[in-house]
């Protein structure tokens, strides 16, 4: 059982570039590929030019994302998608078979006493293949 | 990049799916493993009321050196933890984690609930929620 294949579901919460970094390193120490995945949570009414533009302008988080992992010499690549966080990220995982998603605990929630957050929450509770829960 | 991995085994038939999992997660990534297994003891509602605990230590025992086993044929030597206690299970998990200073907790989403539309039990549930340290989720 190795994890070939790594989904890593980022957002613009502070703490980001951590857990890229600990996705990081466990890419290193066990050769996985990394896809850092970004969605745009909007609310349904959103026309297509919307949607293009969100993706064009969020785009940057998972591209740093990606150049921090590439320059300690880890394969991974971006991207951003559009839609509900927790749907998108499952069905990606399922459809795309992926191995592994890494999920940090909080992203959007600024709850100190609130240790998982619901998107982490969420995903643990629907994805198909394992989730590690970095804390 | 985690140094000592807990390992909660219940007997059920996902546990070797689970142990196996974590050997080889601690052979790539460099650490200990130590298997669990907890009894959790209802609280009594009267003084008067008192649980044997014997037959779930003795269970507890033997799921222990299976999952040891298991673990050895996969190249692995890990120590082993009975906790008995009362409480929930999900709840000492997370605190035998946070006492001994474990990294890592590989957990499968369900063992004995049979309930088969749970996605996932109630101890992996808590022990996500609760610990401190980082839980790996393994699925069926």
């Amino acid at each position: 059982m190795t994890f070939q294949r790594v989904l890593v579901p980022v957002d613009d919460s502070p703490h980001v570039l951590e857990l890229a970094q600990q996705a990081t390193e466990f890419a290193r120490e066990t050769g996985a590929t990394l896809t850092f995945l970004h969605v745009v949570n909007t609310p349904k009414i959103t026309s297509a030019k919307d949607i293009e533009q969100q993706k064009r302008e969020y785009r940057w988080i998972s591209d740093e994302c990606r150049e921090k992992a590439a320059a300690q010499g880890v394969s991974a690549s971006s991207r951003v998608e559009v839609g509900s966080p927790v749907e998108t990220i499952v069905s990606i995982a399922e459809r795309e078979k992926f191995d592994l998603i890494i999920m940090g605990s909080k992203g959007q929630s600024h709850l100190r006493t609130l240790l998982v957050g619901s998107v982490a929450d969420q995903v643990m509770e629907h994805a198909s293949c394992p989730v590690l829960l970095l804390k | 990049m985690f140094e000592k991995i807990l390992v909660p085994v219940d007997g059920s038939e996902t546990m070797e799916r689970t142990v196996k999992l974590a050997c080889d997660v601690a052979k790539m990534l460099g650490g200990t493993l130590t298997l669990i297994h907890i009894v959790a003891l209802p609280i009594p509602v009267d003084a008067s009321m008192s649980f044997d605990p014997t037959p779930l230590e003795q269970y507890g025992k033997k799921t222990l050196e299976t999952a040891q086993k298991l673990a050895k044929d996969r190249g692995c030597n890990a120590d082993t933890i009975q906790e008995v206690n009362y409480g929930n299970a999900g709840h000492m998990i997370a605190r035998v984690a946070w006492d001994k200073g474990f990294s890592l907790i590989v957990i499968h989403a369900r063992g004995h609930s049979k309930i088969e539309n749970l996605l996932i039990g109630s101890v992996c549930h808590t022990v996500a929620h609760r610990a401190s340290c980082s839980v790996l989720i393994v699925r069926p």
